[in-house]
């Protein structure tokens, strides 16, 4: 950052003028802010736990750092389509290169070897088969460092329906200081990009919303719905836990439904059961022959964790 | 069931969109939109279209961690941004103000005039930073210092 005049051209230095000393408060001022890349990989919650956490208060506290992020999500970068198309040819040589090593590798193992490696495996299961809790699996977030999983989650999944789009009373009736309804043009770029299943947009567009709305129930939810399609049920579930808390009519019932997902998807089964079973029970409370997908959900955990016989 | 090249038409810029928005350099958020799409060609047959592109995400989301983590490791990240030394509350210049929340600027304006002349990035960075390229950073500057001017201008007289 030394002398960033010099790198100016003319304009800028003629729109500057006279402002050296404001500018030269406010780059001492920043000077030990996070680097931005660090905030933005902080809204997306992939840095190391200590890190996060720092990075987060000072997002907390500082307008400049979260202003300086949301320009980065009002403006999505895009690959040309000859960059598109490079990465493909890419992909596509070393998804080659890796198959024929494979290949050559495989070749080279004694024929032996396959039914040993396949009764090792049986008795290892035998001897470390899981007791009772199914939520040995790993959830998603537990990488270890420096190993590179795939996407590590319960073997099985509870599906889920994106929700539909709706929104609540106070969404309707909001009113600007010019009498104005200009939250729901705010949420449309939102909404538009949900619908149309770009769920990285519609991310952006919520994150920046909900510290424009911080109040509004229908940002929480749909932020939440959005993370879970984005298969980041960490990040779903405090949203969905927010939404529950307001107790808004529109939306509480789906937030516990898609809270419970979340918390299965996210590896706490136990935890998603129960949760699940209280929502069933309360259906069926209300209608005895109802075919809620609360109780649908139970049967399919259930038989999912069956024992292979 | 679509092929391969089929499923990276339709989620490569969203893949690629969320991989820079985590590790902030394009030619690294292109090697993990990469690595994302190779993975899941080593895994077409077996995986459920319906859970693309969340599947992807989290191939990005947990590489992404993983470099993160090696960086903080390799470059002893942590000294370079431990609880910063608090820097006294002074008054924040207008111009600050002005940034911030100038009714006109588009919060893209405002990320390039920060960038830009705060923390004195170069148009070349500001590109590679954002994903845009150098000249739509030039119009947005041009744009932002024209109405800088307007307002500097105003506090002046």
């Amino acid at each position: 950052m030394s002398a960033p005049q010099d790198d100016w051209d003319r304009d800028e230095r003629e729109a500057l003028a006279g402002l050296d000393d404001a500018l030269a408060t406010m780059r001492e001022q920043h000077r030990h802010d996070p680097p931005v890349e660090q905030l933005r990989a902080a809204r997306e919650r992939v840095l190391p736990a200590d890190l996060q956490a720092a990075v987060d208060a000072h997002l907390r506290d500082s307008t400049w750092s979260r202003t300086l992020v949301e320009g980065f999500e009002a403006e999505p970068a895009a690959l040309d389509p000859d960059a598109e198309a490079r990465l493909l040819s890419r992909i596509q040589r070393e998804a080659v290169r890796a198959s024929s090593q494979a290949h050559a590798a495989r070749s080279r193992l004694p024929m032996w070897l396959g039914p040993v490696l396949v009764a090792a495996a049986v008795a290892a299961w035998f001897v470390l088969r899981p007791g009772v809790s199914p939520t040995t699996t790993p959830p998603p977030d537990a990488t270890v460092a420096g190993a590179r999983p795939e996407p590590a989650q319960p073997a099985f999944l509870l599906p889920f329906d994106k929700a539909d789009v709706r929104l609540g009373p106070d969404a309707l009736v909001w009113r600007g200081a010019g009498g104005e309804n200009t939250f729901l043009a705010d949420l449309k770029p939102a909404l538009d990009a949900y619908r149309q299943g770009d769920y990285v947009a519609a991310d952006k567009e919520f994150a920046s919303l909900a510290a424009r709305y911080p109040q509004s129930v229908d940002v929480t939810f749909y932020q939440g719905v959005t993370a879970l399609l984005m298969n980041d049920p960490r990040r779903a579930i405090p949203a969905f836990e927010a939404v529950e808390a307001r107790g808004d009519t529109t939306f509480t019932a789906d937030a516990r439904w898609y809270r419970a997902v979340a918390e299965q998807h996210a590896g706490n089964t136990v935890d998603a059961r129960r949760r699940l079973d209280a929502l069933c029970r309360e259906a069926r409370a209300a209608d005895p022959n109802a075919d809620a997908r609360a109780c649908v959900a139970v049967t399919q955990l259930d038989a999912a964790l069956s024992p292979p016989r | 069931m679509a092929t391969f090249e089929e499923l990276y038409r339709q989620h490569v810029q969203a893949v690629f969109r969320f991989a820079l928005s985590v590790v902030g350099k394009r030619d690294l958020a292109e090697d993990l939109t990469s690595e994302a799409f190779l993975a899941l060609h080593r895994n077409l047959e077996g995986i459920d279209q319906s859970q693309l592109p969340g599947w992807l995400l989290t191939v990005v989301r947990n590489r992404a961690r993983d470099w993160w983590r090696r960086r903080v490791v390799e470059q002893r990240y942590a000294e370079q941004f431990v609880a910063p030394p608090a820097v006294p509350p002074a008054a924040a210049p207008p111009l600050e103000g002005w940034i911030l929340s100038s009714k006109d600027l588009k919060a893209v304006h405002r990320t390039c005039l920060m960038l830009r002349y705060v923390h004195g990035m170069t148009r070349t960075e500001i590109a590679a930073q954002m994903g845009l390229s150098e000249t739509q950073v030039k119009g947005h500057l041009q744009y932002a210092l024209t109405l800088l001017r307007k307002a500097h201008g105003v506090q002046n007289t």
